[in-house]
């Protein structure tokens, strides 16, 4: 495992393309699902997720090894992010991300959500849709912490918050989605 | 006495409905988990909203989103094109910084005497001691000058390419 991360250390400072395109194969899936909660578009996050690939290449010298991989892999994923809303809505961070005003990057439109269009099934169709009506901000956490499986302190880094705020998004986010998945049953 | 009781029954729904949630964000004790239990095999209610939570964690668990094969194929292909980009062209200037540095460290060494020959010279032909010394700092100044020249014009150069790449990859030309 130490082997493994200081491998990864290693390939990463020196910009190696086959540790990076390992790294691809093995975080394609879990880092679009996370640029997806974080935009709710599906373009949007298309264009950031090779954004974030070629800002790992260019930050990689940075990664220490000390955060697990994704987290930091997140981190500048949703960094991206956020400089996009900036630069397309001019708002500040906290109102991109405010668990109750902020929209994120979601397009103010009807068509089925990016969750909606990638589920099959009525049950996920179901859940794809509560997660989408659930603030960005929220989404985020519970997807990090349920689906991820990050802990609280990995989450908080993340998201450059307190533990109490990650904690805080948590509760309201899975008592939100709760209420919405037992009032649509 | 049933105004105390019925507080008493809000308080334990409250207690209930917080524990739910904590045991899946950061975990309960033993005792609360006990507590949790017993409530819920006592309280229809709340035994419902725990199967509700317990739904909704499981469906957020299973919400599926899949990277399309295309957007990753580009990505590979726009990575390492890029690390290629860099390495090649980290190869192409390492002997101009080893350049550098060795001109650097003989300069420093020479410095005396080169000052000491440019005084020579200068005092030997007759000429101003500013136009001596301003010969002297040419020469000092000179192979940093056309080092740092032929870095920006690569550096330009590379940028420039790179930043074509990137437009045909977002095109999905390449």
């Amino acid at each position: 495992m130490e082997h493994d991360r200081a491998a990864l250390v290693a390939g990463l400072r020196s910009g190696d393309p086959d540790v990076l395109d390992g790294l691809i194969e093995q975080y394609q899936h879990r880092l679009f699902r996370y640029l997806l909660s974080i935009t709710g578009h599906r373009p949007t996050a298309e264009d950031l997720f090779q954004d974030t690939w070629l800002r790992v290449l260019e930050r990689g010298h940075q990664y220490r090894g000390d955060w697990k991989f994704e987290s930091w892999l997140f981190g500048i994923a949703r960094h991206l992010a956020i400089d996009l809303a900036r630069r397309r809505k001019a708002g500040s961070l906290d109102q991109l991300m405010d668990p109750e005003d902020g929209h994120g990057l979601q397009p103010a439109d009807s068509n089925p959500s990016p969750f909606e269009q990638a589920a099959s099934g009525e049950e996920h169709e179901r859940m794809a849709r509560e997660l989408m009506r659930t603030a960005p901000a929220y989404r985020e956490v519970l997807l990090l912490r349920f689906q991820e499986a990050l802990s609280l302190e990995e989450i908080a880094r993340i998201i450059h918050a307190p533990l109490s705020t990650t904690k805080s998004r948590l509760y309201r986010g899975l008592e939100a989605l709760r209420r919405s998945m037992g009032v649509s049953r | 006495m049933n105004q105390d009781a019925d507080r008493s029954a809000v308080k334990a729904h409250q207690d209930a409905r917080r524990l739910m949630a904590a045991s899946r964000v950061e975990g309960i004790a033993a005792a609360e988990r006990r507590w949790l239990d017993a409530h819920l095999d006592a309280c229809a209610d709340c035994a419902r909203e725990a199967s509700e939570l317990a739904a909704a964690i499981d469906a957020l668990r299973a919400a599926p989103a899949v990277a399309s094969s295309d957007m990753v194929r580009r990505t590979r292909q726009a990575v390492r094109r890029r690390a290629e980009g860099r390495r090649t062209e980290e190869a192409r200037t390492l002997p101009l910084w080893v350049a550098l540095i060795t001109s650097a460290a003989s300069m420093l060494l020479t410095t005396p005497y080169i000052w000491g020959a440019f005084a020579s010279l200068g005092h030997a032909a007759g000429v101003p001691e500013t136009l001596w010394q301003a010969g002297f700092l040419t020469w000092w100044f000179l192979p940093a000058t056309v080092v740092t020249a032929i870095l920006a014009w690569r550096h330009a150069g590379e940028g420039g390419r790179r930043s074509h790449w990137d437009a045909q990859l977002h095109r999905g030309q390449l």
